[in-house]
């Protein structure tokens, strides 16, 4: 038998095994839903002949990305540009760890939930400045240069929003904030402060490049940014992070403001996913639907409108919250 | 949690080798964004030593502002600065570099030493300090000084604009 | 009683609002043609409200920020360089006219950083009022028109300085972890022996270091030279004065934890007397006066440390009193400087030649202050190097009062000099253009007559020194 006092480390190793089983998976269903969405807003069919309805493309995708010869760059910084894609990577695993799937499902319970998933998404954007400069490729450079730009102002409003909800909530502790909240939507922080929501939505698109502000990616002036240069699984490592923090930023979202794994009727992870999933499909609906914006206006969005607002959204709920006591 | 102390010597030294790595490599790499990732290095095992004083808030702000902040906007700098051309100016020669060298190793030695010698071994676990008490300290005993860095962060602000904006000739 | 609160720190109030104002006509005036010819009126303003806040005495803060006697005599003296500076740098012919708001914009942030330096009892407050005034002062060092020689003693300010902190902060470390406060007056109780609290000894130590920086004493003194000859007259005029007043302040306050014969002691008055004799013999060499200016006030933070090692309240005072001497001394010194260098060039010994018939009255005030310097009666500076020498004789420091004669000796060669050049030479042959007019000629008689006046009646000021210094060494 395992010593009882291993379980929390036995149960954290288990659940980041099962994180990346959950990551794999998550970047099918995510790119076939992905693909199928964008298809169907375009009024075409997307992905039709793998398998029925094209349910096996993600798959042969996969295929083809781990079969593709891994090509280095002549001139690269050939350390740097093979560090870039696992420190984007593996971080994001650890983001999964203090989410509350369930009311019992979660990998580690520690008090700065909130706190630890803040602190290591912002590895990704080294790896994304990493992966541009090492390439030594000037589409790449300018990716990464776009990326920094973007990264570090959208962190400053979502930050803000997040310790809105800290605030409201008095924990950091993303079990107890989404025990707070109760079952039904007029109980929970997005319903309650609609505008912190608001403001958290807008900011992971930023953060996560995810159109309309997939300025570090622009296919069609920087070829593919940051990563022109990678091929096989290294593009592979960005494509399953990109997905994966997605998913993160999607699952504090529901914990923070749609009440996490509580729901009406029956509480559990169904809720959860259902929640996580929904915000999912709302981030690519908007991908097809918005066109990408202008550099300036991406920065003007944040640092005249979002970060602001954020700003006054803070004070007006400590204001709210010393008057109700 | 008895047997998962009895790994902390081991964390303590992963730890130590990271920052002395990391920081090793920041000090010798010729090429700048090598040394930056020397430099994140260390903060990260920095932030690990964190952990070890049972201090994860400051651990983890450790990542997220140095890490995930700050580094980036010195790459950011590295990226935006033009790489001076020709060759770097020579080091000096030998005899310099000896004395920078005896310079550099003697107050670390001092102070290994000094470290070593004079401080208590502390085996027990430090205290876990929440998060809101820290708060409370900043805005009661130490709350001069955490309002003072908001007028030391303006002025390097504005002094950073002063030094470095060029404004746009009107013609 | 919230009023009173607000009248205890009225003169760091009024800085700040002056900074404030300040920063709001920048933003007024994107194009930066604002006039600014108000602004020495309202730094006087400035020099009456410390005055009337002398006698004031309260703890805020959660008895983080102490006004006493130390405090609001500092506060004055930093008011009145203030003042002084501002009048200097209003016509300064290398600063570009589209910063000079921001110019002086920063130069009252580092006066409030270190009005605030002056009541800070606590290490950790200490630490950023230090750094609210130096990261100002990073900037405008580099800001002498397009010259690249400001630019490097930038560069060379913020880098020393930036190593200094950290050793600073380093020691901080050290003491939090011995004596597990950051109070001065809870630290005041404690054991500073090497034999008792070794860590805590070092770490104060390397926390003195970062002040050790901004005073220029010996081993951190090599960026004071350099950083003075690039920088433009106006700036080094001010970076030559008023950090170290608030350098000195908490020196000062640190020393009263110290007694004399502790290893730290000991330390200090090593540090002392290697400043005085390198700063002295270095600046024999130097041919641009303001790099003897330079060396010169490495030499003068060697003399002050006579009073912080002697531990008695007149110790603590005669160092108050001679930073404060050393700061009217230095900015008439200056003050001739910054006028006959009509474009912002710097000045060599030999475009002093023929002083004395070009600028009869200038040459007057050279002479009042290189008097002073040398600590030569009727001056400040005798008055100054009197009560150090007194203070220290007898507690256990003899050599260093010794070292400390012997240094103002050799001194008198390069004072000296100056005043010859001024007086006996001949004009050089294209004589720099220098243009005084009547109020330049005023105000540098007025700092002249300072000079004078504390050396001849120094009783009035060296009393509220000696009141604050009983304050703190009962």
């Amino acid at each position: 038998m395992i010593n009882p006092e291993y379980y929390p480390l036995v149960r954290m190793v288990i659940f980041l095994v099962a994180m990346m089983a959950f990551v794999g998976l998550n970047a099918l269903v995510l790119v076939y839903a992905e693909r199928k969405i964008a298809g169907h807003v375009q009024r075409r069919p997307g992905p039709f002949h793998v398998g029925w309805h094209g349910l096996l493309q993600p798959l042969a995708d996969a295929g083809k990305l781990m079969a593709k010869q891994l090509l280095t760059p002549w001139s690269s910084d050939k350390l740097l540009f093979w560090a870039a894609p696992l420190l984007s990577f593996l971080p994001v695993i650890l983001l999964f760890l203090p989410i509350p799937f369930g009311e019992t499902l979660y990998g580690l319970n520690v008090n700065l939930g909130v706190v630890l998933i803040l602190a290591f998404s912002g590895l990704n954007v080294l790896a994304l400045c990493l992966a541009g400069w090492a390439s030594n490729n000037k589409y790449g450079l300018l990716g990464a240069a776009r990326a920094v730009a973007q990264s570090v102002a959208y962190e400053i409003p979502l930050l803000i929003s997040v310790l809105t909800v800290a605030l409201m909530s008095g924990s950091l502790d993303l079990h107890a904030i989404t025990v707070q909240q109760g079952a039904w939507p007029w109980q929970w922080y997005g319903v309650l402060n609609p505008l912190a929501f608001f403001i958290y939505f807008i900011s992971i698109l930023g953060e996560t490049n995810r159109a309309p502000f997939d300025l570090p990616e622009g296919e069609s002036e920087l070829t593919a940014g940051f990563h022109t240069e990678y091929s096989g699984m290294g593009f592979g490592m960005f494509f399953l992070s990109e997905y994966a923090n997605m998913v993160v930023v999607c699952c504090v979202a529901s914990i923070l403001f749609l009440g996490g794994y509580q729901g009406p009727i029956e509480s559990g992870w169904w809720w959860f996913l259902l929640k996580v999933y929904a915000l999912l499909f709302i981030i690519i609906w908007m991908r097809w639907t918005f066109p990408r914006v202008r550099f300036d206006q991406l920065l003007n969005i944040n640092w005249r409108w979002l970060t602001p607002l954020a700003l006054l959204n803070l004070v007006g709920t400590v204001i709210v919250l010393r008057l109700a006591g | 949690m008895q047997e998962l102390q009895a790994l902390s010597p081991y964390a303590y030294g992963l730890y130590l080798l990271i920052i002395l790595g990391g920081s090793l490599a920041a000090a010798l790499c010729k090429n700048l964004i090598r040394a930056m990732a020397g430099l994140i290095t260390a903060m990260l095992g920095a932030a690990g030593m964190y952990m070890m004083l049972n201090a994860p808030f400051v651990a983890m702000m450790q990542v997220l502002i140095y890490v995930g902040a700050v580094s980036v906007l010195i790459f950011f700098a590295i990226m935006l600065t033009k790489t001076p051309a020709g060759d770097s100016p020579e080091l000096g020669s030998s005899s310099k570099i000896a004395a920078g060298l005896v310079v550099g190793v003697m107050p670390f030695v001092f102070l290994v030493s000094a470290c070593l010698n004079y401080f208590k071994q502390q085996v027990e676990t430090p205290p876990d300090i929440p998060v809101d008490q820290l708060g409370q300290d900043l805005l009661t005993r130490y709350a001069l000084g955490f309002e003072l860095i908001s007028v030391v962060l303006f002025v390097a602000m504005a002094g950073a604009v002063i030094l470095g904006f060029e404004r746009r000739r009107s013609q | 009683m919230p009023t009173s609160t607000f009248l205890l720190c009225l003169p760091e109030l009024y800085q700040m609002a002056l900074a404030l104002v300040l920063f709001a006509v920048i933003l007024a005036n994107p194009n930066q043609r604002a006039n600014l010819s108000w602004l020495p009126a309202a730094a006087a303003v400035n020099i009456v409200l410390a005055a009337c806040a002398l006698p004031l005495k309260g703890l805020l803060f959660y008895d983080a920020y102490q006004i006493d006697g130390l405090s609001q005599f500092f506060k004055l003296a930093i008011a009145a360089g203030f003042f002084i500076t501002t009048l200097n740098a209003v016509r300064q012919p290398t600063l570009e006219t589209d910063k000079r708001t921001d110019y002086f914009f920063l130069l009252s942030v580092s006066a409030l950083g270190l009005m605030l330096l002056a009541s800070t009892v606590e290490l950790v407050s200490i630490y950023i009022a230090l750094e609210a005034s130096s990261y100002s002062l990073y900037a405008i060092i580099a800001l002498r028109g397009k010259d690249r020689r400001a630019a490097e003693a930038g560069i060379k300010y913020i880098m020393f300085g930036a190593a200094a902190t950290a050793i600073s902060l380093y020691g901080f470390s050290y003491i939090l972890a011995t004596q597990h406060t950051s109070y001065i007056s809870e630290l005041a109780a404690k054991s500073w022996s090497f034999a008792e609290a070794p860590g805590a000894a070092i770490g104060l130590m390397l926390f003195l270091a970062g002040f050790f920086y901004k005073l220029a004493l010996f081993p951190f003194h090599f960026w004071c030279p350099d950083v003075y000859q690039g920088s433009s007259n106006e700036t080094a005029a001010y970076v030559a004065t008023l950090p170290k007043l608030g350098a000195v302040v908490v020196l000062v306050r640190m020393a009263a934890l110290l007694k004399p014969g502790l290893e730290i002691t000991t330390l200090i008055a090593v540090f002392g007397a290697l400043s005085m004799t390198y700063g002295n013999f270095a600046a024999l060499a130097q041919k641009d006066l303001k790099r003897i200016l330079g060396y010169s006030s490495v030499a003068h933070a060697g003399y002050v440390t006579l009073g912080l090692v002697s531990g008695t309240a007149q110790g603590l005072a005669a160092s108050a009193f001679y930073i404060v001497v050393y700061l009217v001394m230095n900015l008439a010194c200056f003050w001739v400087v910054c006028r006959l260098s009509g474009n912002g060039e710097n000045l060599q010994l030999e475009d002093l030649g023929g002083l004395f018939k070009r600028q009869p009255f200038l040459a007057f005030v050279l002479a009042v202050s290189a008097f002073s310097l040398v600590g030569l009666p009727p001056t400040a500076g005798f008055m100054g190097k009197l009560f150090l020498i007194t203070s220290a004789w007898n507690h256990g420091y003899n050599w260093l009062v010794i070292v400390a004669a012997v240094n103002t000796a050799i001194s008198i060669y390069y004072y000296l000099n100056m005043v010859r050049h001024a007086y006996t030479k001949e004009s050089p042959e294209y004589p720099i253009a220098a243009k005084p007019g009547a109020a330049s000629a005023v105000w540098g008689g007025v700092l002249a007559a300072a000079v004078l006046f504390l050396g001849v009646l120094p009783s009035p000021v060296f009393q509220w020194a000696l009141t604050a210094g009983k304050q703190l060494l009962p």
